[in-house]
């Protein structure tokens, strides 16, 4: 394999490893955790 | 491709398709990925996403359920759930128990289980490639190494030979000179000029015979070797790419060692975002699970909710054993009991009753019965609430878990009593033992305990805790930020940081230049002030970066803490209620009983009469309550005359008194 296509597919990783990370983040938002944040501020 | 085969790196027309599959996130036309739909069957999308996330899935069902009640309910006006009260609040929980909601669970459940499915498939695929990709850069580094090294070595071979040549060219030279006729005529000429090319092969020579790394004709012929050129240029890029994928499993273990650190804290690149990723899913079991319970009610959503059958186990087998570097896991927790239902002395509950006055909460808030009302002609007033008022209302029923919620509310309670610009951040389990000990020592008896059931992971707590930190150390230093919006608090304070972080480092390099003197010390005073402006923001980064182990040693802090406050005259902790204290506090919990009794005997007479309106009005209870009403009216007839006797009777009493003092006059 050539350095050309190994840094090729580091980069197709990467923007992989960028997206799941990202679509799993969308779904780490806080708004998961509103609620409970609402019990924790009214104390 | 299946799980377990090897992808095949060798062949380019592979590497071309794993290249062009991948580039431009165009992931559908990987016939490898499969999206999982709601039914768990494997099948290609079209542009080989899901089309919505767990969140999205999740409001999608909420919206269904509200829009499906409202549907079958029309009289009631709302938009949403959070403007349901009263009785259609009521209707709402009662259809949340229904069939039809049973099925949105259903589906909703399938939906999430397949993008759980999905993703952790692609996580693994991602975590493998990323372990082929290292491999395959090791070995590329290896063979450019090798290249590398044979070209030194057949260059150096060859300055080798040059200079052989050259001590034959200078040997040459002298046998020239050396036969040159001292009667030629042009003899000094011509050795003048024969001198003076052996001191240019001399000079050759010399610079032949240095070593390598001064060698500059080496270097010549090195810089003008195109092949070793690139190659010099992949090894640079190769060890780029080796950098920014990260250290293996071992590497990090190996580094963690060497340098006394965790391996997290020497994870980097690639692999570190990945194991992130990694994490970040697995709380969304958790956090997916907390928001059905929402949207569903409690009582409806399984521990298997979202969660497949694959990754079930293997979560059964995280909590057996393996040590998550971000949760810390106390092992001494792991031999506490539960307790029988109730079981909770009159001391801790007045201890916890103390702790939530303490720390400001209202009775009101607490959703404690606090309205004084009218029983039987008399004004009641209600006495404050118990410890075990607030419990309840905080969702304790005597069961023998606290839920997250209560569990949270009690901590949030004792830990902002102490000291208000403190907030403990505690793992799951030192959470736990936070409350746990606070409440032992409330309980001299040691009478066993309530298992917390306290899910939330340390994370949340941090991210929960630092909203408020954040935006006070924000403001300490003037910025202006949506407080609403976490993700611009967070995005706001980590440019603040960045920002003071470098002009930091510009002022240290700027006295660093100095000698010692009055323009130093004027510097170093200014930077000092500096530092005190953004004191307040250090200490939140601190302690974001936190370690567990200080956490371990903060938490015993916050353990004493919270024990004082138990301890209501503040002197000894263990000392118990005396009789009278104790005598009391019975007797405020009678009277509240009793209280609570009869209210709620008259609520739900009129509850049972609201219900029954038309019942009310027909002829025989019509009858019924004239028949009441009768008696009613026959009974403060009864009461007037039996009045008007006892006046009757003293005022002639009095007339016979005054006349008797008449006649003694």
């Amino acid at each position: 394999m050539t350095v050309d296509e190994i840094e090729a597919q580091f980069n197709a990783l990467q923007s992989e490893v960028k997206e799941i990370k990202e679509e799993i983040e969308s779904d780490a938002h806080l708004d998961f955790i509103n609620s409970l944040k609402q019990y924790v501020n009214k104390y | 491709m299946a799980e377990g085969e090897k992808r095949n790196l060798e062949n380019v027309a592979d590497i071309e398709k794993e290249y062009s599959e991948v580039s431009g996130g165009v992931a559908g036309q990987d016939e490898n990925k499969y999206y999982h739909n709601a039914n768990n069957v494997e099948e290609k999308s079209e542009n080989g996403k899901p089309e919505i996330n767990i969140k999205g899935v999740l409001q999608n069902a909420e919206e269904q359920i509200f829009s499906e009640f409202i549907s079958a309910n029309s009289d009631i006006e709302a938009k949403s759930k959070s403007e349901l009260t009263g009785d259609a609040l009521a209707k709402y929980e009662e259809f949340l128990k229904s069939e039809r909601v049973g099925e949105i669970y259903s589906e909703t459940d399938e939906k999430i289980k397949g993008i759980n499915k999905s993703r952790n498939y692609n996580l693994k695929d991602l975590g493998e490639r990323i372990d082929e990709l290292r491999t395959a850069v090791d070995q590329k580094l290896e063979s450019t190494n090798k290249d590398i090294e044979e070209i030194e070595k057949s260059t150096q071979e060859e300055i080798a030979r040059l200079k052989a040549e050259k001590e034959k060219e200078i040997s040459a030279k002298e046998a020239e000179i050396n036969a040159l006729d001292s009667n030629d005529p042009e003899y000094s000429e011509k050795l003048a000029q024969l001198n003076k090319e052996k001191a240019t092969l001399s000079n050759e020579l010399s610079e032949l015979s240095k070593d390598i790394a001064e060698n500059s004709e080496y270097k010549k012929l090195l810089d003008g070797n195109s092949k070793y050129v690139d190659l010099l240029k992949d090894k640079e890029k190769l060890q780029e790419i080796r950098k920014n994928i990260g250290p293996s499993r071992e590497e990090r273990q190996t580094l963690a060692e060497q340098e006394g650190k965790k391996e997290s804290e020497v994870d980097y690149g690639l692999s570190k975002d990945l194991r992130k990723s990694l994490s970040n899913q697995k709380d969304l079991r958790e956090k997916a699970q907390e928001k059905a319970k929402e949207i569903f009610g409690e009582d409806r959503v399984k521990d298997d909710f979202g969660i497949n059958q694959e990754e079930k186990d293997k979560k059964d087998k995280d909590k057996e054993g393996e040590n998550l570097e971000e949760n810390a896991p106390e092992q001494e927790q792991q031999g506490q009991t539960k307790a029988q239902a109730g079981q909770i002395d009159p001391k801790t509950l007045a201890a916890i009753q103390q702790a939530m006055k303490n720390a400001g909460v209202t009775p009101q808030q607490a959703g404690a019965n606090v309205v004084g009302e009218q029983v039987a002609g008399e004004q009641v007033e209600a006495p404050e609430p118990t410890g075990m008022d607030y419990l309840s209302s905080l969702g304790y029923n005597g069961g023998d878990v606290l839920n997250a919620k209560s569990s949270i509310a009690l901590l949030s309670a004792f830990v902002s009593v102490g000291d208000k610009n403190k907030i403990a951040i505690l793992s799951d389990d030192q959470a736990k033992s936070v409350i746990f000990e606070a409440m032992k020592q409330a309980n001299s008896r040691k009478t066993p305990l309530t298992a917390i059931k306290f899910n939330k992971t340390r994370r949340e707590l941090i991210k929960m805790a630092n909203g408020p930190m954040m935006r006070k150390a924000l403001e300490s230093v003037g910025k202006d930020v949506d407080y609403n919006n976490l993700e611009d608090v967070n995005k706001q304070f980590n440019n603040v940081m960045r920002d003071y972080d470098y002009i930091r480092q510009q002022k240290e390099n700027e006295i660093a230049k100095l000698p010692d003197g009055e323009e130093k010390d004027r510097l170093q005073a200014e930077l000092a002030e500096y530092d005190k402006k953004y004191s307040a923001m250090k200490g939140v980064k601190d302690f974001r970066n936190i370690t567990n182990k200080d956490l371990a040693r903060f938490r015993d802090k916050v353990v004493d803490k919270v024990s004082s406050i138990f301890d209501r005259n503040k002197v000894d902790r263990l000392n118990p209620p005396s009789a009278k204290e104790m005598e009391a506090q019975d007797s405020r919990n009678n009277m509240y009983n009793r209280t609570r009794t009869v209210i709620e005997q008259n609520k739900e007479k009129n509850e049972f009469q609201a219900r029954n309106q038309s019942a009310v009005n027909s002829p025989e209870v019509a009858d019924e309550s004239e028949k009441q009403r009768a008696e009613a009216e026959k009974i403060e007839e009864k009461q007037k005359i039996q009045q008007a006797d006892e006046i009757a009777k003293k005022g002639a009493a009095q007339r016979v008194a005054n006349e008797q003092k008449e006649v003694g006059e």
